[in-house]
């Protein structure tokens, strides 16, 4: 991990509340608007999602690069972000 | 390809069968998962060299991969962050008022979160208090049991604390306005900071809002140490070595008592107001003030009031600290100027005078701290003579000038003996 980002650091920094999909780190607009049809408009339910594949890493980002055609990296800086805001506050 | 018809026709809970059976992992087979699951179990199925084992054997590794590379990271980025939350707070500080009156839901909702474990209640904390602070009785409540726990390293400083803090609570009901709850709110806001970032301290966590508390705790510790030192170079009896020493890096050494000075004196906003902090501004604001006047007043004043105070305070203020800091170094200068004209030249000054009569009567605790770091300098009067004469030598090339003065007065004297 090479340094994160402001919007990783942003979302890890606290609980996620009603914040909405795209605040995922490695989630922007486009990938936001594919998961939003898909169901997954709040944030909570990727991390649901996230929780349901019992923090697979590879299983997750599979699902990511599934539901809305994530790249590599996009699913892996959401993964972390999940995975290190679930270390935070679950 | 016959199992993948199968699979795809499979309910969830036969797939979700299958796939325990199959050894992978045991995972609740939803509609939003089904898809990715259904691949993994056909990847296992076809052949298991592709599929299983690569996850299998990967995702474990991976994740372990990554949470031992995580803490590296993270203490890696504290020291760097660590300015700017303290920026933040800064900028924060200021604005107080009006967050504190929008935030109050999102506050309470918190506190009803915040029995879930310890670790992640003191970084949502922190994160809080850097917009607005809670409701303060919840949290003190909340909070002193933890710290009696958990304060066993620095137990004097937080003793003291807390008692002010109950004490002043107790003032706080008696003098009771809206706006003056709203400053002590405030107020109590960075004093708990400050408690958190001493728990934090001690807590042995991981994460990196506790790293970046930690770091800048780290810098810390140090300040009560340097503090002392300050105080006699900074008074006008001061020592010249000392002073010469602090010279060439003066911001470090300086900050602490200026972040201290600085932070009492935004505590006096408060103050004007409530009246609740009282006893800090009274106390070191004595001790400023007499620290022009009364050099062992300085002392005894600065060496009570400890870097309790100073902790808070060193988060909320920046501004005023370089002013301070420039005032500091500006009686530096002075001390150091008016030293060095002594130790050269003129005796018969007051200030000479003074401490001579320092050294005669030992009267304070650090006075004699001066004499001796005085003393090798300025020993004897033929040492500051040679000394002197050193100087301006190698600033005016005296000798040179001497040797021809020497010469003609010679040449002019045996001109006079002769004829």
């Amino acid at each position: 991990m090479s340094g994160t980002t402001q919007k990783y650091r942003n979302f890890v920094a606290e609980p996620m509340g009603e914040k909405s999909v795209t605040e995922l780190a490695g989630i922007g607009e486009t990938l936001g608007g594919r998961l939003t049809e898909a169901g997954f408009d709040k944030a909570y339910t990727v991390l649901g999602q996230y929780l349901v594949l019992k923090k697979d890493e590879e299983i997750f980002k599979e699902w990511m690069k599934e539901v809305c055609h994530a790249s590599s990296k996009q699913a892996s800086d959401c993964y972390n972000c999940l995975n290190d805001w679930c270390e935070e506050f679950l | 390809m016959a199992d993948m018809d199968d699979l795809d026709i499979l309910s969830n809970a036969e797939l979700r069968a299958k796939m325990v059976s199959q050894g992978l992992p045991n995972i609740p087979v939803t509609d939003s998962s089904r898809k990715v699951l259904v691949k993994r179990l056909r990847a296992s199925l076809s052949g298991v060299a592709p599929g299983s084992p690569s996850s299998a054997a990967a995702s474990p590794k991976k994740s372990s991969n990554r949470r031992d590379t995580m803490q590296p990271a993270s203490s890696s980025v504290a020291p760097v962050t660590a300015p700017k939350a303290r920026r933040t707070l800064a900028v924060a500080t200021p604005t107080k008022e009006p967050k504190e009156i929008e935030r109050p839901n999102r506050m309470a909702e918190e506190k009803i979160k915040q029995p879930a474990s310890l670790v992640p209640i003191q970084t949502r904390r922190k994160s809080n208090t850097n917009t607005a602070p809670p409701s303060l009785e919840h949290r003190e409540v909340a909070k002193k049991p933890e710290t009696i726990v958990e304060e066993s390293q620095p137990p004097k400083r937080n003793i003291q604390h807390e008692k002010t803090l109950e004490v002043n609570s107790l003032i706080v009901l008696e003098s009771d306005d809206e706006e003056d709850e709203e400053m002590l709110k405030a107020a109590a806001k960075a004093e708990q900071e400050f408690q958190r970032s001493q728990k934090t301290k001690l807590s042995t966590t991981t994460t990196k809002t506790h790293e970046y508390i930690s770091s800048s705790q780290a810098v810390e510790p140090p300040r009560p140490r340097q503090y002392e030192p300050v105080v006699p170079s900074r008074a006008p009896i001061a020592a010249p070595a000392p002073v010469q020493s602090r010279a060439p890096a003066p911001a470090p050494v300086t900050s602490p008592s200026a972040i201290g000075t600085g932070g009492s004196s935004s505590y006096d906003y408060l103050n004007t107001q409530s009246g609740r902090y009282s006893s800090y501004t009274s106390s070191s604001a004595q001790g400023y003030g007499s620290a022009k006047t009364n050099p062992s007043s300085v002392t005894t004043s600065y060496r009570h009031s400890p870097a309790a105070h100073l902790y808070p305070n060193q988060l909320s203020d920046d501004n005023e600290d370089e002013e301070e800091v420039s005032q500091y170094e500006s009686t530096f200068a002075r001390n150091l100027a008016r030293l060095r004209a002594e130790k050269i030249g003129d005796r018969s000054s007051p200030y000479t005078r003074r401490t001579v009569a320092g050294t005669a009567s030992s009267n304070v605790g650090y006075e004699p701290r001066a004499r001796r770091s005085l003393r090798p300098e300025g020993t004897s009067v033929s040492v500051a003579f040679f000394n002197w004469i050193n100087s301006l030598d190698q600033k005016y090339g005296l000798k040179s000038k001497l040797f021809v003065l020497v010469v003609i007065l010679i040449l002019i004297g045996v001109y006079n003996l002769f004829y």
